[in-house]
């Protein structure tokens, strides 16, 4: 059996995720309690990723990072950074197609955080950063946490976006739904099987792990 | 001494808010009126959570909230204990917690020390350890006003404090509640619409509505 795109996927995943959670947050916080202009524009955009084929987005990335591109020239000149069939380009990729479960599930779980009570903390003489902290993210820590789930699971079963700008390198860039799809085209079933089983597994898993940390409540 | 003074102006689809009063020390006035009169958005413009669209208000001498002038002072820094009508206190906090939060002092021994006395101001210090969801609605009461208190603020907001409270507990609340004020010395703004609340702990009335 062939495990290297299990590792990969699993990488990838990680790696998405955290940025994921570092950019979703601050973003869920500000579609769930700011109020400015073009509120509603950021909040349409942030949610196209869920809309538009993966196929579609991961052209765009191609175009927009591509070394043909004003971005993909910046980055291969300054930082000497290639994006396109690498590993990083499938984080990206995984990162910008989970990014709205995250963003989503953090704004309605901030949302649902009664605003009367960072109200009290602020004449109580409270910084905005310490009611983030201490009121408004314990208190919505379960739905930041389901998001963060289900953007993993996201990361992990990414196929059309990562396809488009990681291609199918074996041992480099193919992930786990990459090298389903490419076991299956090969009529190499036994790997298919294996690799399917395995994705089911772990996703059984962390809807099991999900559904019991998100039912605890000491208050 | 004036320790209170408030002359605000809001906009509203229906009518046009515009009030003026003040607050002397240890006066616990009383803004008495229908729901929807505009009692609550007072107070919150006291406490700086919302803005009127004109006038002034000036907590201990010192202007919080001028229109004309641009004077918005935020509401971390205007030294005011509000406690709004559900109470407020932090369901994840257990009460010494919620009361512990309030306070300035760097010291957690200070903080824990200061926390006991208070809770022991009003016999609850055998709760401490509780959260707010395992206290009755009199005590969530008394724990959110000490947790107030704890800043050690200039002027302390109420809005509507009994009405989640049974109607016989009320009574034996209201009695407990101005024992308890009078030792503070504070002006206290009490929104309420309840006619019983103005007799037993008011001493000057703004009527709205």
């Amino acid at each position: 059996m062939n495990w290297s795109p299990v590792y990969l996927s699993l990488k990838i995943a990680f790696y998405s995720t955290l940025i994921t959670a570092f950019v979703g947050i601050p973003l869920g916080w500000l579609l769930a309690r700011g109020r400015f202009i073009g509120r509603n524009i950021l909040s349409s955009i942030v949610t196209l990723p869920m809309v538009l084929p993966p196929t579609v987005l991961g052209y765009y990335l191609l175009i927009m990072i591509g070394r043909q591109s004003f971005i993909g020239r910046w980055l291969q000149n300054t930082f000497n950074i290639n994006l396109v069939f690498t590993w990083q380009g499938a984080v990206l990729a995984a990162t910008i197609v989970s990014l709205p479960l995250m963003i989503q599930a953090v704004q309605s779980s901030i949302e649902s955080v009664d605003k009367n009570l960072e109200d009290v903390a602020r004449t109580l003489g409270k910084s905005e950063l310490v009611i983030f902290f201490r009121i408004t993210l314990p208190l919505a820590w379960q739905g930041i946490f389901a998001g963060t789930v289900l953007a993993f699971a996201r990361a992990m079963g990414e196929f059309g976006a990562t396809l488009m700008v990681a291609g199918n390198i074996p041992g480099k860039t193919q992930t786990l739904s990459i090298a389903i799809y490419d076991a299956v085209q090969g009529g190499n079933y036994q790997q298919a099987n294996f690799l399917v089983m395995l994705i089911s597994v772990i996703t059984i898993i962390s809807l099991l792990l999900l559904n019991r940390f998100t039912h605890i409540r000491r208050w | 001494m004036v320790l209170l003074k408030v002359n605000i102006q809001k906009k509203f689809d229906d009518f046009i808010l515009e009030k003026a009063w003040e607050v002397e020390k240890g006066e616990v006035i009383s803004l008495f009126g229908p729901s929807g009169s505009g009692k609550s958005l007072t107070i919150q413009s006291i406490a700086g959570l919302i803005n009127p669209d004109d006038g002034f208000i000036e907590i201990n001498r010192e202007l919080v909230f001028h229109k004309q002038k641009n004077i918005y002072c935020p509401s971390r820094d205007r030294g005011v204990g509000y406690v709004p009508q559900n109470y407020g206190l932090f369901p994840h906090m257990k009460i010494g917690e919620n009361i512990m939060f309030a306070m300035k002092e760097r010291d957690k021994s200070v903080k824990k020390k200061k926390m006991v006395e208070l809770l022991n101001l009003v016999g609850l210090e055998n709760k401490r350890d509780r959260y707010p969801h395992q206290l009755s609605g009199g005590e969530r009461q008394r724990i959110a006003i000490l947790r107030a208190l704890a800043i050690n603020p200039k002027v302390l907001l109420l809005d509507e404090p009994f009405s989640a409270v049974d109607i016989p507990v009320r009574k034996m609340l209201r009695k407990e509640i101005k024992k308890f004020l009078t030792q503070w010395n504070i002006p206290v703004v009490l929104v309420t619409h309840d006619p019983e609340d103005v007799e037993m702990l008011a001493t000057k009335v703004v009527h709205y509505g």
